[in-house]
């Protein structure tokens, strides 16, 4: 009988095989290559108005740049430029987008993880040969490692574009800024996964884990700006904010180590207490 | 001879609704074991609760002597399941899918594969390997199931419903396979077809409202009446009833039209039900009165229904 980790290697590895062999893994993959190509033009574009440009143009470009990032991130335009003078702005845009895009990846990607085998009870054929914590583990790291590959797909993708677009060859500042980004990007989505995991073993229907997660996303947005601009009560807002598992993950775009710490502590906790949860009612349930 | 599976006071609720109640069930080494009951009665309960499908409220469960915990698997590669309504994922090829059960099980690369040609041949699907769940119809998913819970060579084999929903020739293709598996292996299989019931296994359990009515051999449950049941090629007249009755042990007899068969009733204490056929069978050509079957003791449909008190299997 092979070992536990071994099995879950197996898991894990069948579940990502299993994504990439449909056609829907398929045309997603390809899709999101596309997009990422797009977004890498417009970014080497950006890039290059900042290399040509005279200095009050230069200025222009470089305004530009931090606005689109302060804007996605609901950062002040001073925060994102001290990033942004730290390193290649085309690539903490690039850095930014994927964290922007992170959690509608992980929804679309991750929302299927245990749901879909209970629902047709294809689960009933691996339940019988691997033990419930096993196969749980599995299929969330399977979903982590999708998701993981599908960043680094499309961070290659537009940090290729950038430096093909401003004919560059990349040096190790780029390249470690790079696998820092699909990092980064990677971790913060755990806890996601993690809470689309314990749904998925609430409701045992991969649609209704899909719609359940946005449902809360749009709740804790919605209740969490009333409590902040209806009550202003900022504590409040902060606490409701909490309640959805990517929250504060732009604070891991910074090169701030303090509020790093605070943002990777989030992360840690809400992922620790979902898969928790998640494994706990998965041992327990009918399948 | 040890038991393959030994069950102790399973119970198991859904809300208010009792699925079993207190199962007591040793089914033995070898051999093919069927579970029959009417809807509802338990049988799909019983088996998720041995497979680590479902936990059971209370009771134990042990496979070849191991102890089951609840909510677990089995003991690794004792047991081969194939779950009533389980699926293949349809977008993948079914080979593929099979080698991941194997590696599950602990087979290497090579192995597996094998494993996968064994068994899909043993099915008669060699040539579906590399086809998608979705291009097979029931009747081929239901044997690749079965070619899946064979993986491994497992030492007890558990078939849920596995002819539900065929057609009599992929059924009978089935029966063939169910009594090919070798004789070191158990199976148990629950059906609602009692004639198949009765003509693959040795041995059954009847379960009612969750309940086990009775345990025995499939012979001592059909046989234990003592009456004779005979499909006759035209009906008797009434002389030829009431010469029958004159046979010493022959207590009563009576033509069933709708169902085709003379029922005789013979005084078990007076003759074996050996003896009571070969006199009869003797009787009905003296007559001229051909028969194409005699069977001693009820069928397994009417023992059933007698046993469960119900109107009709289902």
């Amino acid at each position: 009988m092979a070992s536990r980790p071994l099995q879950v290697w197996h898991v894990c590895r069948f579940e990502v095989a299993r994504r990439l062999r449909s056609v829907s893994g398929i045309v997603a993959l390809v899709s999101l290559i596309i997009a990422s190509a797009v977004v890498g033009r417009q970014l080497a574009e950006l890039g290059r108005a900042l290399e040509d440009a005279t200095t009050g143009e230069q200025a222009d470009a470089f305004r530009m740049m931090t606005e689109m990032v302060a804007s996605m991130a609901d950062f002040p335009l001073e925060t994102v430029r001290s990033a942004l003078e730290a390193h290649s702005p085309p690539l903490v845009g690039a850095f930014a987008f994927l964290m922007f895009v992170m959690p509608l990846l992980a929804l679309t990607m991750g929302y299927d993880q245990c749901a879909g085998d209970i629902e047709t009870r294809h689960v009933r054929y691996l339940a019988f040969r691997i033990d419930r914590t096993t196969l749980y583990i599995g299929k969330l790291l399977g979903a982590w490692a999708l998701i993981s590959l599908t960043l680094a797909v499309a961070a290659v993708s537009m940090a290729g574009y950038i430096h093909v677009r401003a004919g560059t060859i990349p040096g190790v500042g780029d390249l470690v800024y790079v696998v820092r980004s699909i990092v980064t990007v990677s971790v913060a989505a755990l806890p996601l996964l993690a809470l689309l995991g314990l749904l998925g073993t609430l409701r045992g229907r991969a649609r209704r884990v899909a719609l359940l997660a946005i449902l809360l996303w749009l709740a804790v947005g919605l209740a969490s700006a009333a409590a902040r601009h209806g009550l202003e009560i900022e504590l409040l807002a902060k606490i409701i904010e909490s309640l959805w598992p990517t929250h504060g993950r732009w604070d891991l775009i910074l090169d701030e180590w303090g509020s790093w710490g605070e943002s990777a502590a989030r992360v840690v906790i809400y992922s620790v207490v979902a898969i928790g949860l998640g494994l706990t009612h998965f041992r327990r349930r009918d399948l | 001879m040890s038991a393959a599976i030994e069950i102790r006071g399973l119970a198991k609720s859904y809300g208010t609704n009792k699925a079993l109640a207190g199962v007591d069930l040793s089914v033995p080494s070898g051999g093919v074991f069927g579970v029959v009951g009417p809807n509802g009665a338990g049988k799909t309960t019983l088996f998720s609760v041995i497979s680590g499908f479902l936990r059971q409220d209370a009771g134990s469960v042990s496979i070849l002597g191991a102890s089951v915990e609840p909510g677990l698997p089995p003991p690794p590669g004792t047991i081969g399941v194939l779950p009533q309504d389980a699926s293949f994922i349809r977008e993948l090829s079914l080979g593929w899918q099979m080698e991941h059960f194997c590696r599950l099980q602990g087979l290497s690369v090579a192995q597996a594969k094998a494993e996968v040609e064994r068994t899909l041949a043993l099915v008669g699907l060699p040539e579906v390997a590399r086809k998608r769940a979705k291009a097979l119809s029931h009747g081929m998913l239901k044997r690749v199931g079965i070619a899946q819970a064979l993986l491994g060579n497992p030492a007890v084999v558990i078939l849920d419903e596995p002819t539900a929903g065929l057609d009599p020739h992929a059924a009978r293709g089935i029966h063939g396979l169910i009594r090919s598996i070798g004789p070191d292996q158990t199976v148990v299989v629950s059906s609602h077809n009692l004639a198949e019931i009765e003509s693959l296994c040795e041995e059954i359990a009847i379960l009612d409202r969750g309940t086990l009515v009775r345990q025995d051999h499939v012979g001592r449950v059909v046989g234990s009446a003592a009456v004779l049941m005979i499909r006759l090629s035209n009906a008797p007249t009434p002389e030829q009833i009431d010469q029958l009755c004159t046979l010493p042990a022959i207590t009563s007899a009576k033509w069933l039209p709708t169902l085709g068969r003379l029922q005789l009733d013979f005084d078990a204490e007076l003759t074996s039900p050996g003896y009571a056929a070969s006199d009869v069978a003797r009787k009905l050509t003296d007559l001229d009165l051909p028969f194409v079957e005699l069977q001693v003791g009820k069928s397994l449909e009417d023992r059933f229904v007698e046993e469960t008190g119900l109107g009709s299997p289902s």
